[in-house]
């Protein structure tokens, strides 16, 4: 509550929305690694993997700061978080696996990949200028 | 008024007649012989007390004559397939669709039904097909009759305007949120907490009804398009909304909290009901590639009932958003005096 008198909810909120999402994105590229050392896959196209990489993250950890300040809020225990975020997840979760099985080589998905890519950036947006729009009134007590 | 319409609705719903429509032909497959001998199936036709009864078949836009075409009764008819007639169509074509045309029931097609075995034999001779009849169409006052669908088109004036009214009262929720944040005043937060209540009640209406149409229509009560797994999680985010202002104690934290959550789920909600079935196949109108609805499966009898229901529907549950919400302040107000 002392960074009540240090920063405006705007600043704060970007700076914890920055630090989510280079740590999700360094927590996804040590996976991938990992996955490709591990089991031997053939990327396709490293470009698309790369940018589904990091939008992917971007939302995600968006989306997990904010339910988590809402949780926070409510005093509850980190079911909530599990609760709220999961249903708001799957269009996400939708869109990463399809694009990623394109960025894989299968051919079916080739055509869906534009399309698939913009709405993520869409969502990506949406999400970011809802979480910092809305966070003061999370944040006010 | 949302009684009188809807009582209007669901008299005029069950009691029009589907309109004629072809069942089925047998048999389905033929190989060409001298003469092939045909019985079709239709429902609400009137091939005996109506005139001038006429079939044909058509195949890759030419039409074929036949012979002796006979009602058998109201609903069933037989005719003959001279075997001459095949020189008229093209070889590669072996699908036909039949056409029936009466005075009665104008004309009634059945696409792809029928199809034949080999290809028919070289030195035919047969003279041009020539079609006297227009298109003419159906005169009585009836639904249009849909293969699929039959007489569970009547459905439409219930399952589809209950998504309507759903989204509406998710609008009305989603505008008194943000209104609530803007201004702190109780009232718009009651109006936005009850309006996810009832529109829960329009989707858990809507999903029993599409299910009782899915049944019939695609065979199974839940098949696995993206569009049904869409709603049953739109409705997963708006039941968390009631679990995250059940786990609150403080009433202007709940508030300010589930109006925040509110504005998120909205977002995520039409990206369900709207967009992402449009990318992927879906088996709904409008969705996947397939045409949507209003282009040809509303025909002008169907629309007489069909607005009239989606206002009526909408008004109903405006009028269960009021009730409730009156009763909510009603309540604080008295627990405040207290």
């Amino acid at each position: 509550m002392y960074f009540h008198f240090l920063f405006s909810p705007y600043v704060y909120i970007t700076a914890k929305l920055i630090y989510n999402v280079l740590f999700t994105l360094l927590l996804s590229i040590a996976a991938s690694i990992i996955f490709i050392v591990v089991i031997p896959t053939h990327i396709h196209s490293i470009f698309i993997f790369t940018e589904v990489m990091v939008l992917g993250s971007i939302s995600y950890a968006v989306l997990f700061t904010t339910m988590s300040a809402i949780a926070l809020k409510a005093k509850s225990n980190n079911t909530l978080v599990a609760v709220l975020g999961f249903p708001i997840l799957i269009p996400l979760l939708i869109f990463i696996t399809k694009i990623t099985s394109a960025a894989l080589g299968d051919i079916t998905m080739q055509e869906l990949v534009t399309k698939n890519l913009m709405l993520l950036i869409a969502l990506d947006i949406v999400q970011i200028i809802l979480a910092i729009v809305l966070f003061p009134y999370i944040w006010r007590e | 008024m949302a009684i009188i319409l809807l009582v209007y609705v669901l008299i005029g719903g069950l009691t029009v007649p589907l309109g004629p429509g072809l069942v089925s032909i047998s048999p389905i497959a033929f190989t060409p012989a001298a003469e092939n001998n045909f019985t079709v199936e239709a429902a609400n036709t009137h091939f005996q007390s109506g005139k001038n009864v006429q079939v044909f078949l058509k195949s890759g836009g030419k039409y074929l004559c036949v012979e002796s075409a006979k009602a058998t009764s109201e609903t069933s008819l037989s005719f003959l397939l001279p075997v001459e007639q095949l020189a008229n169509v093209d070889k590669d074509d072996n699908t036909f669709d039949v056409i029936v045309n009466d005075d009665a029931d104008g004309t009634i097609a059945l696409r792809d039904a029928l199809v034949m075995n080999g290809s028919a034999p070289d030195s035919l001779h047969a003279n041009e097909c020539v079609v006297a009849v227009a298109n003419n169409l159906h005169t009585g006052f009836a639904f249009p009759y849909r293969e699929i669908l039959y007489e569970s088109i009547r459905n439409t004036f219930y399952h589809v305007p209950m998504w309507f009214s759903m989204l509406l009262v998710l609008i009305v929720s989603l505008v008194y949120s943000i209104k609530y944040l803007s201004s702190n005043n109780k009232l718009y937060d009651i109006i936005a907490a009850e309006s996810v209540n009832v529109s829960l009640l329009c989707g858990g209406l809507g999903i029993v009804t599409g299910m009782m149409w899915a049944n019939y229509t695609w065979g199974s009560p839940w098949p696995n398009d993206p569009k049904l797994n869409g709603a049953a999680v739109g409705i997963l985010i708006y039941l968390a909304y009631i679990i995250l202002r059940g786990a609150i104690q403080d009433e202007v934290k709940r508030a300010r909290i589930s109006a925040v959550y509110n504005i998120f789920a909205i977002v995520i909600y039409i990206l369900f009901i709207f967009i992402i079935p449009r990318i992927t196949d879906s088996l709904h109108p409008g969705n996947g590639g397939n045409p949507a609805f209003s282009k040809y499966d509303l025909d002008s009898h169907l629309r007489l009932f069909f607005y009239p229901a989606v206002i009526g529907w909408v008004l109903l549950f405006m009028w269960l958003v009021s009730i409730r919400v009156r009763i909510r302040f009603l309540e604080e107000k008295k627990l405040d005096n207290e």
